[in-house]
């Protein structure tokens, strides 16, 4: 009896150090190994994707580059059919405006700015998501100058087109796959004053957001320049 | 004795146990996840960057083919004609057919619903739908018969919704969306949180994919009457 039991005892003693050293050098041989192919690469890792980033973007650069410079070539080509056929003229005149509509080219003329920050926050207030920008509040804005009657309208200097999405992750914006950060500049091409009051009107848009903990400041532009949609935004 | 040394043995075990458990924890719990999700991010950069470049690919193709009629074509009037065609399209002033996606929005009520009515979809929530359709490839997009441009506003007026200063009808509502992977597309938007979002609302879509539709041309007036083409330097 007592035997068996010493047995079993001992059993489950071997059993649980035999555990313990197999973990104990597992952890070793992973933990040391594997934070040092960690730090490797994970320190490593980061960087070349990093690098394999900035190339990407480089290449992107060149592309867009070479974009505007076949663009300016064919609109010399259109203008030297203009300047031969005057019937050509009035095409012309609806090719570039179109071009402008659909932010093939950068445009320039007087708008807005409206500025959107995160508000202060706190320790102790209850939820720091509640004292954050949303796209909701983002979009809010841009359907505001839209409804009154911005021609372009820009988020930290990306052009929207009619297929844009804007994505938005804490202090970072993703518009149309273009990453900025926080402060949320909403730009747009249009009657000024009639803009900015479309904003500011009492119970309007920026009443809204300050209810939701946003702080908006506006600003009228005599001049403002918007990429085309192919450039990267200018608010980099 | 045996005792003795059977307590030894155990004690040193569990010190060893725990010690063991501890480096383990200790090793393998915070840092990692921290990095795992940084490379996560990082990777999802990178992907960002890499569709970039074939949508900016694409576009110089395009650009190169008209530069190259532009200099072959003997009657370069013919080439303008199609630049401005394809403007057109563009800029959403011409209808335009394909293969897509139709979402029927509806008011969804389970039997633990108290509210009153519901008379319309939130403009943010339009919106979402449309970001998540943007995200997820959409072409072109027809809300209840506006069709969705750059310069579309949504937004809300006594109670009603707006699109392109249109009132919305009443439900089930109509979203057309021509897109290359319509399959992907219907995938997508069903398991989408932006359903979910809905239901919140008590509202739901189906989804289904269509070989062809149309979506309507914009019917307003697209005005340019304060930009001016900017000068590259």
């Amino acid at each position: 009896m007592t035997i068996k039991r010493r047995q079993i005892s001992i059993a489950v003693v071997l059993f649980v150090a035999g555990f313990a050293v197999s973990l104990t050098i597992q952890s070793a041989n992973d933990a040391a190994p594997a934070t040092r192919s960690d730090t490797e690469s994970s320190s490593l890792q980061p960087e070349e994707i990093q690098d394999e980033i900035l190339a990407e973007q480089e290449a992107n650069r060149e592309i867009a580059e070479e974009i505007s410079a076949v663009q300016r070539e064919i609109a010399s080509f259109e203008d030297s059919i203009a300047a031969r056929e005057e019937e050509h003229y009035n095409q012309l005149e609806d090719i570039e405006r179109l071009r402008m509509i659909t932010g093939d080219i950068p445009v320039s003329g007087e708008g807005v700015e409206i500025r959107l920050d995160d508000s202060d926050f706190n320790e102790g207030q209850d939820n720091p998501n509640e004292f954050i920008v949303h796209e909701r509040h983002i979009q809010k804005v841009v359907d505001e100058l839209y409804a009154s009657g911005a021609e372009a309208v820009a988020v930290n200097g990306q052009r929207l087109a009619n297929d844009s999405y804007i994505y938005c992750v804490g202090p970072v914006v993703e518009v149309d796959g273009y990453t900025s950060f926080a402060p949320f500049e909403i730009t747009a091409i249009g009657d000024a004053e009639t803009l900015e009051e479309a904003v500011n009107l009492g119970g309007g848009v920026r009443d809204q957001l300050v209810n939701d903990n946003v702080q908006v400041r506006t600003d009228q532009l005599n001049e403002t320049e918007m990429a085309g949609l192919h450039e990267e935004g200018a608010a980099q | 004795m045996n005792n003795k040394s059977l307590v030894i043995i155990s004690a040193f075990t569990l010190i060893t146990a725990g010690t063991a458990l501890l480096l383990f924890m200790s090793a393998d719990s915070e840092p990692q996840a921290v990095e795992t999700r940084d490379t996560a991010e990082l990777q999802e950069d990178l992907l960002d960057e890499k569709d970039r470049r074939q949508k900016l690919n694409d576009e110089l193709a395009h650009l190169q083919e008209v530069y190259n009629q532009f200099q072959e074509e003997e009657d370069p009037e013919l080439v303008m004609d199609d630049v401005l065609n394809d403007l057109k399209r563009a800029a959403g002033v011409t209808e335009v057919s394909g293969e897509g996606v139709v979402l029927t929005v509806d008011v969804y009520i389970d039997e633990h619903y108290e509210g009153g009515g519901i008379r319309h979809i939130p403009p943010y929530l339009l919106r979402m739908l449309i970001n998540e359709l943007n995200v997820q490839g959409a072409e072109e997009i027809a809300i209840d018969g506006q069709r969705v441009i750059a310069t579309t506003a949504v937004r809300e007026a006594n109670d009603q919704t707006l699109v392109n200063g249109s009132w919305l009808s009443y439900f089930p509502i109509d979203v057309k969306v021509i897109t290359e992977d319509p399959e992907s597309l219907h995938h997508a938007m069903m398991s989408s949180q932006t359903r979910e979002r809905f239901e919140y609302e008590n509202l739901q879509f189906e989804s289904e994919t269509v070989q062809s539709l149309t979506v309507p041309a914009y019917d307003g007036v697209q005005r340019v009457r304060h930009m001016t083409p900017a000068q590259e330097g």
